[in-house]
């Protein structure tokens, strides 16, 4: 049932728009499937840009966080205290997870419609065969040209010249994660991801020797988008960049004294005091539509 | 950083990239070539990277000679067939036959030892199989080259280009050879007539559709079936590659026609089965679906007496009459054998066979409208 829905709302229509872009790209299947990346990245890119400014603000607060962590030994109390700052700076903890859920399924279908549509096999073109619109530019696109820039996009990475896109997409990824804000709440969550920054590249170029060259143009190119992306929205220091769009990080709070860091009812009601005197006129990290939304 | 805590991020990675990967399989080749009979012998694909060569007794039962690539024989160790889609060919003492990627190859159909073999000197992948004719191999690739053999060595024929004779967007229908002449259609929608000595063009201009052809047929001695992915069915004129009849079916055609009395018999992907009258371009019969949309008909269907059978996807065995294309006897269904798209095969004694993708053999009595299945005896060893 999902899965019906699926095909047809998201999986069909891809496959037809690919296989349009490739008929208007004069036959050349590789430049449909860098335009169709593209133009899909392009579309969701509001969703990408919510949730790169989430994880950005996430990590604006994280060193409050690590405070409250260290100051109260209470789990309920420190609980409240995280919420607390996660109010104050109008964090959604899940913010950065909403816009992610929801490009999931498109990022899935946008690579089942490259695989699909690649027809790697006869049986795969006799599949593509039901998820085609039966408009005859269409019909007439099909099979699509699997040769580009020298490169069968059919075959698999691990063969020939698809070996420089194994080590594409292994680069692509990794300056990806490179380029991506993270959020670590310790150490041990810091070393983990660094870990992933370097596994993941990996992982993904062995997949890719098994995956058709097609899937791995795809790969690269929609990395190449995420870079573009994460660098539009967080800068890149290294090269001076300034970020585009700017998200709006809450400013960090003034470490705790040791005087303040005893627990109580007093103490809270200064940390209340001093985190409402780092707001804004809008509230701390939050625009005045925002503040409208809360109202009642 | 604590290794074990670190490696426990592992597993996760290879399930969720195997889940994004899984989400959309894509069907790997399995082939779906018919089998060849002759009066006591059966050579059919027993799996995808096998073919087999069988005795057939009197009473019909069947046993496995051989098997190719042997397992046991260290010269077969590198031979993959993966899949064959053409129907291998007994012709003199060879059985010849193409695989997707392993190239081309003669049999001994006594023994199923290679008489010869090319895997190299061509690019791309053969999905059509092979045509044998007036001492010549032919067979197209996925590149879109038609390629000419001596049948006797496997060598290039002389005369013929070297490097074969390219066709755009690849030649997935089987080429034809009759007489001197060789038919080729090709993906971009092309058929056209070269000749057997030199590849020259014996029409004067290919024939052009909107759509892919991936299968060529001869009619007759007037007619060639040309079905294409554009929905439409070509009868093309053999002498000048003139359009005899432009008929339009309900989805694509890409399967071979059974011919009786100027009238083809064909299915197509929305499980639509028809009954073309050549002469007149007219349905003999409307159009009948044999099940739901999902039980598309690949395979060429079988005219035997006042009865064609059908195989769909499926897969199910149908009997209808040549006359009204009324039902005869309820469909039998083909339980756990894979589907059917291999065309169909008439036997000397009346029976049609259909091979499925698991490599078993259903025998379809048109007389009583019945199924048994036809085992070899030592297959899947």
């Amino acid at each position: 049932m999902i899965g019906d829905i699926f095909t047809l709302i998201l999986l069909n229509p891809m496959i037809n728009f690919l296989v349009i872009l490739n008929n208007v790209l004069f036959g050349s299947f590789g430049l449909a499937i860098i335009a169709f990346t593209i133009i899909i990245r392009l579309v969701t890119f509001p969703l990408t840009l919510r949730q790169l400014h989430s994880t950005r603000s996430m990590q604006g607060i994280q060193p409050r966080i690590q405070e409250i962590n260290k100051k109260f030994s209470d789990p309920k109390r420190r609980q409240e205290e995280i919420m607390k700052v996660y109010r104050e700076a109008g964090v959604n903890p899940l913010g950065c997870l909403g816009p992610m859920i929801l490009q999931f399924p498109v990022l899935i279908a946008l690579y089942s419609a490259v695989r699909l549509a690649l027809a790697t096999s006869p049986e795969s073109l006799e599949r593509l065969s039901g998820h085609l619109y039966s408009w005859s530019f269409i019909q007439h696109g099909v099979p699509l040209q699997e040769h580009f820039i020298g490169m069968d996009l059919r075959a698999n990475g691990g063969s020939g010249i698809g070996i420089v896109m194994v080590v594409l997409v292994g680069l692509t990824t990794w300056a990806q994660t490179k380029t991506t804000v993270t959020v670590a709440a310790d150490d041990k969550a810091r070393a983990q991801q660094q870990m992933m920054a370097y596994m993941m590249p990996l992982m993904f170029a062995f997949f890719a020797l098994s995956f058709p060259i097609g899937v791995a143009v795809y790969w690269v190119v929609n990395s190449i988008v995420g870079i573009a992306f994460n660098i539009l929205t967080y800068g890149f220091p290294l090269l001076k960049i300034e970020p585009v769009f700017k998200a709006r990080v809450p400013a960090p709070r003034t470490p705790a004294t040791p005087s303040t860091a005893a627990t109580g009812p007093t103490a809270a009601a200064v940390d209340v005091q001093t985190a409402r005197e780092l707001r804004t006129a809008n509230g701390l990290g939050r625009s005045k539509r925002q503040n409208r939304r809360r109202r009642p | 950083m604590k290794l074990p805590r670190a490696l426990a991020v592992l597993p996760l990675l290879v399930l969720s990239a195997l889940l994004f990967s899984a989400c959309v399989s894509v069907e790997n080749p399995q082939g779906w070539g018919s089998p060849a009979f002759t009066s006591n012998a059966i050579y059919y694909q027993e799996s995808k990277d096998h073919i087999s060569g069988a005795t057939l007794a009197a009473d019909g039962s069947a046993s496995r000679s051989w098997v190719f690539p042997d397992k046991n024989n260290p010269a077969d160790k590198d031979i993959q067939l993966k899949a064959i889609y053409g129907a291998p060919i007994v012709d003199g003492d060879a059985v010849y036959f193409s695989s997707f990627t392993g190239g081309v190859f003669a049999l001994n159909k006594e023994t199923g030892r290679p008489v010869w073999r090319l895997s190299t000197g061509f690019s791309g992948d053969v999905v059509g199989g092979v045509s044998v004719g007036g001492g010549k191999v032919a067979f197209g690739t996925t590149d879109g080259d038609v390629h000419l053999l001596d049948e006797k060595d496997g060598k290039p024929s002389v005369g013929w280009p070297a490097g074969g004779v390219h066709f755009g967007k690849g030649v997935w229908a089987a080429p034809i050879i009759a007489g001197d002449v060789v038919y080729i259609a090709s993906m971009d929608g092309t058929v056209d007539a070269l000749k057997l000595a030199d590849g020259s063009r014996t029409w004067a201009k290919p024939f052009s559709a909107s759509g892919a052809i991936a299968e060529l047929r001869v009619l007759d001695d007037q007619h060639l079936f040309a079905p294409s992915l554009n929905k439409h069915v070509y009868i093309l004129n053999r002498a000048d590659g003139g359009v005899a009849q432009d008929f339009r079916a309900n989805d694509w055609v890409w399967g071979g026609a059974a011919f009786k009395d100027n009238t083809a018999y064909f299915g197509d992907f929305s499980g639509h089965v028809y009954a073309l009258d050549i002469t007149t371009g007219k349905d003999k019969w409307p159009s009948i679906a044999l099940g739901d949309d999902r039980d598309r008909v690949k395979a060429a269907p079988q005219v035997v007496g006042d009865v064609v059978v059908f195989g769909d996807r499926s897969p199910t065995i149908h009997f209808l009459s040549v006359a009204d294309g009324s039902r005869l006897g309820p469909p039998f269904p083909v339980v756990k054998a894979g589907t059917i798209r291999a065309d169909a095969v008439t036997l000397q004694d009346g029976s049609v066979v259909f091979l499925t993708t698991n490599g078993r053999m259903f025998k379809a009595d048109p007389k009583t409208q019945t199924v048994v299945e036809l085992s070899v005896n030592g297959a899947g060893k």
